[in-house]
Order: C-alpha cells, then sequence, then structure tokens
C-alpha cells in the first residue's frame, strides 16, 4: 500500500496556483486554498479528521497574513496539540517571489523547511523537496 | 549577475546574524537542561523543542544556502534530539554534551561562512562529531534492553558496533571525498574509507553474517572501481556509495541492539529482488530512499539516472504545454486577481514589519557617538562663547539651556545605544565554566546577579577575555576537588558567583569563589623564587601580597594544565582592565575562598571632569575620582622625614602632590594655603592634589593619546575646552603611582 502525501497548498494569484498545482500533483494529491485564514482552518480540520497534510506549500504575501504569521500560526498549533509525537509534523515550503535575506531567514527562524524563489517550475520544486526528503510518487 | 552575487551576499550575512542569535540562545537552554538533568527534574520538553527548532532553522537556511557542513551536521544533530522530543529516547548527559559540541563547532561554521562565503575547511571535524552523534543515537548502542525478547542466538553486540562504526567512518570519509576540491585528498579520504571498510570485512567475516557480508563486499569492489578509473569526480557515484554505507551501518546498529535479526534486513530483499523496490517493507522515507539509492547501485547506476532524469523533464515538457494551453479568459481572470493583488499589497507591505529592532552596524553607531561628542563639544563652544557671557543676554541663556538639555539628551540616548546587557557575556562564561569544570572533574555551581547591568559594547568586548581569564582561575586554581572539599568538611560542589552592578559611573563586576582561598605564603615565597621580589623585602598588609600576582610571569600553579597556569595572565588581565581604566582588586579568606572585584567606567569616551587651572594650563580631573575639594586654612602641614608634605584631614595623614612640578608647569602659587587642594582617590590611596584653582565642572570627550607623544606622565587623554583650548585629562591612577 503506497501512502500518498497529503499537500496543501496557498496561492491568491490564479496563475501561479494552478501551475503550483501541476508541479505539487507530482508528489501527491493537492488542496488548494487562496488565503491564509482558509489553509489555517483547512490544516486544522485535517488534523481533526485524523489525516493531516504532510506539506503545505506557502506564499509569503497574501492578501490577509503574511507566509511567516501562518507558518508561525501551525507550528504554535502543533506544538499545543503534541503533533510532534505522533510524527505527523507538515513540512512546510516556501514558494515567494521575496528573495531577500531578512525573508528568507525569518521564514526559516519560524520552522519551514524549504524556500523556492518565484519563478518556479519543476526542477527547482524538485530540488527543494529532494532536499527535504519528499519525492516524487511512483506510479 | 552582479546583482545577483550582491544578493546572494546579503542572504548569506543575514543567515550569519540569525546562526549566532540562534547559536546564542542555544546555551542557556542547554544549561538548564542539564541542571534539570543533575537535579532527576522532569526535563522540560518545550527546551528540547525550543533547541530542536533552531537547528532546524539553522538546518533549513544552511541547506538553502547550500551550506553542506552546516546541513549535515544540523542535520544529525536534530534528528537525535528528535528522538528525546518525541519521548522516544531518554536524553542523556552524554548527549547535552555532544549538542554543546554541534553548537561550538556550528559556531566556527559560521565564522567560517562569514570570512569565506563558504563552509568549506572543516570537514574533518564536522566528520567526527556527525560519527558521534549518529553513534550516540539511543538504539545504536544505548543501554537499553532489546524489546524482541525472542532472540534465537546471542548477537556479538560489540563487534557488530565495532562494525557499523566501521562503516560509519566509511561513509564520513566518502561524504568528505564529495566536498574536498582536489583529487588528491578525494583519493586519500577514499583509501581512507577503503579501510575502514575492510576492517569491517573482516569483523563481518568472523561474524559469519551472510548477507551484510554481501552488501559489504559489492560495496567495496565498487570502491575499488572507482579507485581504479580514479573517478572520485562522479558525485552522484560517491553518494550513492555513502548512501548505502550508512543504510548497512544503521541495519548493523539495529541487529546489535537485537532489534532486527537477518532476516528482516531490507537490504536483503533488495539484492534479492532488484526491481522491486519492496515500498511494503521500507516504510521509513529514508529507508525508501536508500532502497532506491540501492537499486541505482545494482543495477548500472547511470541508466537509472537517467530514468530518474527523464521522470523529472517529461512533467516539465507536460507543464509548459499546459501553460500554452490556458486560454484567454483565464488569463483575463488572472491578470485581473494580479491588480487585485497589486492594490493589496499596499496593505500588505505595512505588515512587513514583523519584529520590533533592527540591526545596525556598530561603526554607525561608533560614527554617531563621535558625531554627538562633537556636538555636545560644539554647544559648549557655543553657550559658554566669551562674547556671551554675561547677564545681559538673559533669553539667550534661556535658548542656551534649552540647547543644553537636548544635546545631553540625546549623548545618553546614543550611549544607551551602545549599552548591551552583560547577561550575554555571563551566559558564555558559564558555558566556560562548565567546560573547564567538566574538563578537570570538578563540581562547580554557578550563580549569577545583575545580569540585565548595561555596559558599552566597546567595553564589554575587551572585557571578555580578562573575565574569561578569570573564571577559569577560579574553576582550576580556586576551587578545590571535591575529595579535597569533602575533606574539610565543604560539600561538594564549589560556588562561583559572578555579580554585576552599576555603582555611580562605574560597573563593578564580582567573581567570587567558594575555594580555597590565595595562600599568602606561596605567594611570596613564589614571588621570591622567581627574583619578583628581594628576599628582604616586607610586606605587611595582604593587599600587596596579592598584587604580587599580577606582576608578568608570576604563576603558582605547580603543574602546566590545559587550562590554565602558564604564568601569562593575571599581569595581562590587570592591563587588559587599566587599558579601561578600570581597577581590579582582590580579597581573598584562606580557606574561604577568593572573590576579584573589576570596577570599570561605564563608558571610555565620555566623562565628568572638574577644570582646574595651573598657571595659564587647564587640567581635566575625572570627577570620579575627586573625593573633596578644601581650601588650607588651618589644617595642619607636616613634613616628612624625605622632604615630602602632608596634610591631616579628620585624623588621616595625606600627602600631598604639586601638580605643576608634577606636570612640569608653573603655577601661581607655592604656598600651600593660598591654592585650592583637591583630594583624589584611587584604590584605597589619597593624595592631594594642590592647584591654583577650580574652574568648574563640564561633560567632556577624551581624545587618546596619539603614540607619538611617547610616555606621558600623568595623562590619560586630550580634551577640546568651550573656548577651543585644549585642556589635558589627568590620569589619577598613574598620578597617585608615581607620587
Amino acid at each position: 500500500m503506497e501512502v500518498v502525501l497529503k499537500i496543501l497548498l496557498v496561492e491568491d494569484e490564479f496563475v501561479s496556483r494552478m501551475k503550483l498545482n501541476k508541479i505539487l500533483s507530482h508528489f501527491g494529491t493537492c488542496d488548494l486554498v487562496t488565503t491564509g485564514k482558509q489553509l489555517i482552518e483547512a490544516f486544522i480540520l485535517a488534523h481533526e479528521e485524523g489525516n493531516p497534510y504532510g506539506l503545505i506549500s506557502v506564499d509569503i504575501r497574501l492578501p490577509d497574513m503574511m507566509g511567516q504569521e501562518i507558518v508561525q500560526e501551525i507550528r504554535k498549533w502543533e506544538k499545543q496539540h503534541n503533533v510532534a509525537v505522533q510524527e505527523k509534523e507538515a513540512r512546510i515550503l516556501m514558494v515567494t517571489a521575496m528573495s531577500d535575506g531578512k525573508n528568507i531567514m525569518s521564514s526559516f527562524k519560524e520552522g519551514c523547511e524549504a524556500y523556492v524563489v518565484k519563478p518556479f517550475d519543476l526542477d527547482k520544486i524538485t530540488q527543494a523537496l529532494a532536499k527535504i526528503n519528499v519525492l516524487p510518487q511512483s506510479r | 549577475m552582479k546583482a545577483e552575487q550582491s544578493e546572494q551576499l546579503e542572504i548569506l550575512r543575514d543567515f550569519v546574524a540569525e546562526g549566532r542569535e540562534i547559536l546564542e540562545s542555544l546555551d542557556p537552554s542547554l544549561m538548564c537542561l542539564e541542571k534539570q538533568l543533575e537535579l532527576g527534574d522532569l526535563l522540560d520538553r518545550d527546551l528540547i523543542h525550543e533547541i530542536f527548532r533552531g537547528f532546524h532553522s539553522i538546518k533549513g537556511a544552511a541547506g538553502f544556502l547550500e551550506l553542506e557542513s552546516i546541513s549535515k551536521l544540523t542535520h544529525e544533530a536534530e534528528s537525535l534530539l528528535d528522538l528525546f522530543r518525541k519521548e522516544k529516547a531518554e536524553l542523556l548527559p552524554q548527549h547535552l554534551e555532544l549538542f554543546y559540541q554541534a553548537a561550538d563547532l556550528l559556531g566556527r561554521l559560521i565564522t567560517t561562512t562569514e570570512e569565506t562565503l563558504s563552509d568549506e575547511g572543516l570537514e574533518v571535524e564536522v566528520g567526527q562529531l556527525v560519527n558521534l552523534l549518529v553513534t550516540s543515537m539511543p538504539g545504536a548502542s544505548g543501554p537499553q534492553v532489546p524489546k524482541n525478547e525472542e532472540q534465537v542466538e546471542d548477537l556479538p553486540v560489540a563487534e557488530l558496533n565495532q562494525a557499523s562504526d566501521c562503516l560509519n567512518t566509511l561513509s564520513n570519509c566518502l561524504w568528505a571525498c564529495q566536498h574536498v576540491e582536489s583529487t588528491a585528498k578525494q583519493g586519500e579520504m577514499v583509501n581512507r574509507g577503503l579501510v575502514a571498510l575492510n576492517e569491517g570485512r573482516l569483523i563481518l567475516t568472523s561474524l559469519r553474517l551472510q548477507e551484510p557480508l554481501e552488501v559489504t563486499e559489492k560495496l567495496a569492489a565498487q570502491i575499488e572501481k572507482m579507485v581504479r578509473d580514479n573517478g572520485y569526480g562522479d558525485r552522484n557515484l560517491i553518494g550513492i556509495l555513502n548512501h548505502l554505507a550508512e543504510g548497512l551501518k544503521h541495519t548493523l546498529s539495529r541487529m546489535a541492539e537485537g532489534k532486527a535479526d537477518t532476516q528482516s534486513i531490507p537490504l536483503l530483499a533488495i539484492l534479492e529482488d532488484l526491481s522491486e523496490t519492496s515500498g511494503d517493507r521500507l516504510t521509513d522515507e529514508s529507508e525508501l530512499m536508500f532502497g532506491r539509492t540501492l537499486v541505482n547501485l545494482g543495477v548500472i547506476s547511470n541508466d537509472d539516472l537517467d530514468l530518474a532524469l527523464g521522470v523529472q523533464e517529461k512533467p516539465l515538457g507536460e507543464i509548459l504545454l499546459d501553460m500554452k494551453a490556458i486560454d484567454r479568459d483565464q488569463l483575463e481572470v488572472g491578470l485581473k486577481l494580479q491588480e487585485e493583488k497589486k492594490k493589496k499589497s499596499g496593505k500588505a507591505k505595512s505588515r512587513e514589519g514583523v519584529s520590533h529592532s533592527i540591526r545596525v552596524d556598530l561603526n554607525k553607531l561608533e560614527l554617531m557617538g563621535n558625531l554627538v561628542g562633537e556636538l555636545v563639544i560644539a554647544e559648549n563652544m557655543v553657550t559658554h562663547h566669551e562674547s556671551v557671557n554675561g547677564d545681559e543676554f538673559e533669553s539667550f541663556h534661556k535658548a542656551a539651556q534649552v540647547l543644553n538639555r537636548i544635546s545631553r539628551d540625546i549623548q545618553d540616548l546614543v550611549m544607551s545605544l551602545r549599552m548591551v546587557q552583560i547577561q550575554a557575556s555571563f551566559q558564555k562564561l558559564t558555558r566556560v565554566i562548565r567546560d573547564v569544570s567538566y574538563k578537570i572533574g570538578k563540581k562547580v555551581e554557578v550563580s549569577l546577579a545583575g545580569q540585565d547591568t548595561e555596559i558599552d559594547k566597546n567595553v564589554i568586548e575587551n572585557l571578555s577575555s580578562p573575565l574569561l581569564h578569570l573564571v577559569r582561575n577560579a574553576v582550576d586554581h580556586g576551587l578545590e576537588t571535591p575529595d579535597e572539599r569533602a575533606a574539610v568538611g565543604k560539600p561538594e560542589t564549589g560556588r562561583i558567583s559572578l555579580e554585576a552592578s552599576q555603582e555611580g559611573g562605574e560597573i563593578l563586576i564580582r567573581i567570587r569563589d567558594d575555594g580555597r582561598g590565595i595562600d599568602k605564603d606561596r605567594v611570596l615565597e613564589k614571588a621570591r623564587e622567581r627574583g619578583l621580589v628581594t628576599a628582604d623585602q616586607v610586606f605587611n598588609d595582604d593587599q600587596s601580597i596579592f598584587g604580587l600576582i599580577f606582576l608578568p610571569g608570576f604563576s603558582t600553579a605547580e603543574k602546566i594544565t590545559e587550562v590554565s597556569g602558564r604564568g601569562v595572565g593575571m599581569d595581562v588581565v590587570k592591563r587588559n582592565i587599566e587599558d579601561l581604566q578600570g581597577h581590579i582588586g582582590i580579597a581573598s579568606e584562606p580557606g574561604k575562598g577568593t572573590t576579584f572585584t573589576l570596577r570599570i567606567p561605564l563608558t571610555l569616551s565620555i566623562i565628568e571632569g572638574m577644570l582646574v587651572r595651573i598657571g595659564r594650563a587647564v587640567i581635566t580631573i575625572p570627577l570620579l575620582s575627586i573625593r573633596e575639594s578644601i581650601v588650607m586654612k588651618n589644617q595642619k602641614i607636616t613634613q616628612t622625614g624625605s622632604g615630602c608634605e602632608t596634610i591631616m584631614i579628620r585624623d588621616t595623614l595625606i600627602p600631598v602632590i604639586k601638580l605643576a612640578e608634577f606636570l612640569g608647569l608653573s603655577g601661581d602659587y607655592q604656598e600651600l594655603s593660598e591654592g585650592v587642594m583637591v583630594i583624589v582617590e584611587y584604590g584605597r590611596e589619597h593624595r592631594c592634589l594642590f592647584v591654583d584653582e577650580i574652574i568648574g565642572q563640564r561633560q567632556t570627550v577624551i581624545k587618546r593619546v596619539s603614540n607619538f607623544f611617547g610616555d606621558l606622565r600623568g595623562v590619560s587623554g586630550f580634551s577640546i575646552l568651550s573656548n577651543g583650548d585644549i585642556t589635558l585629562v589627568l590620569d589619577v591612577a598613574q598620578v597617585v603611582r608615581l607620587s
């Protein structure tokens, strides 16, 4: 039985969202949301249903939240609910146009695992995900 | 291209700063854990979590920046911590020690990164520590009882671990080989790895473990082939071999633990059926990856690699196709969305100021400090200008007062910007105490007080080395060994306390230990032995005997230890502190302990001074050292035998120094009753300085004496007066000593 990776991605811009969906689908099944709030709701809901997301892709500049805030919220929730013990912590991928040191370092500080600077393509995403041991799903 | 480079540089700089910050926060957390461990308290899981997150953040960022050594080290530290975080294993003191080492090595790696923009150069150290981290994973050779109780045969645990160590060495060598540039070094690494592998092979042969042996031999054959072809450049191949070695190592250590008998080794399954990844047995992801690499090795590696690359490339083509296939409507919707986003981005921007502090280059602060210093002088020049001195400009004086107040406020503010809490330094010292005591087998409890005392950044930087020295001495020489302590009825654990406080314009730092105290006789004996004092010199007070410790070339340590005692030190400590215009004092009681007290001025650049006149010269005396000023009336002047005059003030005799004579100036008055006496204090000594007149009190910015003046007796610097004249700043310490 192959376990399919559950992926949640947030991206407010249509084209990027479609493109990211296409690319991330190589790694698992994707759910799409467009705001930070929706993302956090979906994240918590998945946990409550006992089937949390393994990978979450976040954009830094969203209409309602900063990407770093989202990561912070997720990590806080995981810590409060002791997710680590069940080995169900999500891995977080930042996909963003922000390429300055401050943004990158603060993202890692809040606890994301990988960072991809836009424009992205399959290669870039694959490289970033390979570093954190997320591999393309074999059919 | 250039812009990209400078961007990369900026990111690296941010990484270095961020990394340092994280590392600094690691030490206190580790020490806190250590204390809990010692006391047998319940471990604070939040702390473990915090440390884990610290390593995790560095790892993530290092991965992004492709700093391989840092990634690898943080990865292993993080994996080990993960076990404790998930309560899968018990944290032991030796693990903490490893985390300390990891934090230290990371510090070095980050410094290397800062200097060379890459983290290369410490591969060997990283390899060793990674090795230790991996082998200390509970399960590798932990004290736990194997869960699988129906062990058919007793597996020789020691040998298995040995073999696993060999493979670990191999893996590290291979890893190093991947990351050094020169072929010669690569060859050296591979050969070293091969030696280790052969050693492991011998052990496995003696154990008659068929399956691991098979893999080992395959591995050896591959490496030998690589050596023959001299193909160290193929990083992929080396990477695959490395994975194989690591996998085998884990299997062996699992076997050593009794958790896996030979039948369940995934290696075997893979060797038997190369075309299948046997996913159900390899649930763990890292094992899955390992399985893949094995497949690669088993078949011809390049083929599979191409295949894998093909898998990646094909969807990319699909994407491009899809991108073209997007119809106009969708594109328009997308554009609209983008426009909307642009409108909203203004809102998002305001949120970017997440943090409330910014980093500022220290040089800029320094520059600002200097400018403010000049501002204060300029303000003085204007408000005390001779053409406005007088009562007729009342409103001018009011305005001048406002200006004066504001410039003082600015000055205070700038000073406070440069102030940092002493806490960070104290924490470093605590860490040093811990390391040193660990090394020499003494038990020490450290207590801190007044960590929030603030001190000028420059001062604290210059203070760190003398403090370090004093603290090391306290542990090494001051405290007795646990046995000695028990013998004299003291608790086995020694105490060292670090205290800081502010008194007036000075910072007081005390380093107190409850050790054996300074043996005055020994000190005297040693000083005579080394010819530092003559045999007939008599010392009748403790202070002057303790003072001998600060003489160059003095060391009482019987044997030179790794920690301290090379005979350089205390004199350097004293010089360092005097460079800061500070003072160091000793108090010691045999059997009860020693206290070093440092008095350091809050800042080096601005002082409150009293201006006095001698003839036509104006001298500034630092206000801190002035106790009182008197006009001679009927105090008694006594002439001592050596021709020195002393006056009696409140039952103490104080020697008089005629500053005019001392500095080679010509004063207005010769008779002591005509001028003014300024009584200054240095340490415990008092002197009366005889001057012509007191002008007033000013805050002045000191300019240091340049070297080309040579040795200036009794002068610590210069300052510019409001009228543009230059005043000498008196070095009271030197005046007292030289008189």
